[in-house]
């Protein structure tokens, strides 16, 4: 599978997953309005599938997108209050990408074992920002960062 | 009479997300009792009894298929109904789900009008519970 049809399926079931999830809207950003690299603050992601193939898929979201994700998500009342749920929501939101991705790619009948979604390092946003498949969208006034890693 | 419904995840995310949706549907709830992994929700159940179970398949410490095969094997839990809440959509995990006895299958995203469907599906409605 080439990677642009990897990225594409990739942009397309994330930006279905945060509208039906999370009621969050996505765009893809044009190119100048990428973040540049160290001067990001985001929260990462990570979870792990075995099957064939076998891969990880990582999601980078600034606070503020994640903390709007679960407002959305738990009808919260954002005026009410902080929440505090952000992290947690972000977590979900990857987990049901990478189920929804995993048949997007490759159909209903292969079975592949996904991982309990786990924090990212904060070390490990730079190299994801420069992976050649790292797919990039806009939504609640901020950039959302995902990346596939097969065969990882 | 109202139903008592037992959800298991280990996101507080999905159980206050879930627990929203149950209320949404307008069906005769009268508890939700949440927990966070198959043996959070077996050490529940021996205290309380639920009408119906919904349980993620990914968790850690045991796992919701894990929780399904123990169900089975108590005499006092394996009639009570369990309804699977995951993102995977392999059929042949679904299949293998099913013969193990489990009454539903509900994919994340869900929506309200599914999980009131499926409560209805495998309970009766709110006139089967008066």
């Amino acid at each position: 599978m080439r990677n642009n049809e990897l990225t594409d399926a990739l942009a397309l079931v994330a930006a279905r997953v945060f509208e039906d999830a999370a009621f969050v809207f996505t765009d893809r950003p044009d190119e100048g309005d990428l973040p540049a690299e160290g001067m990001w603050e985001a929260g990462g992601a990570a979870v792990s599938f075995t099957g064939t193939p076998s891969g990880t898929l990582h999601l980078w979201a600034a606070d503020g997108f994640a903390r709007a994700a679960a407002v959305n998500m738990l009808g919260l009342d954002e005026a009410a209050g902080p929440v505090d749920s952000g992290a947690d929501a972000l977590r979900e939101l990857l987990n049901i990408i990478a189920g929804n991705l995993l048949t997007e790619l490759y159909g209903t009948e292969p079975l592949f074992n996904l991982g309990i979604p786990q924090a990212l390092a904060a070390r490990e946003l730079a190299a994801d920002m420069r992976h050649e498949n790292a797919v990039w969208l806009a939504a609640e006034g901020s950039a959302v960062l995902l990346t596939l890693r097969i065969g990882a | 009479m109202a139903y008592t419904i037992m959800v298991v995840d280990d996101s507080d995310t999905i159980r206050a997300v879930l627990e929203r949706t149950l209320i949404m549907t307008r069906l005769p709830v009268d508890e939700i009792i949440q927990a966070v992994n198959g043996r959070d929700a077996l050490e529940k159940l021996a205290d309380k009894w639920v009408d119906i179970v919904f349980t993620d398949i990914h968790m850690p410490e045991m796992d919701g298929e894990s929780l399904v095969d123990a169900m089975n094997r108590d005499p006092e839990l394996a009639d009570i109904p369990v309804v699977v809440v995951s993102t995977e959509g392999s059929t042949t995990r679904i299949a293998e789900l099913r013969r193990k006895g489990i009454k539903g299958y509900l994919r994340k995203p869900f929506t309200p009008e599914a999980i009131r469907d499926i409560i209805v599906e495998t309970l009766g409605g709110w006139d089967a519970k008066q």
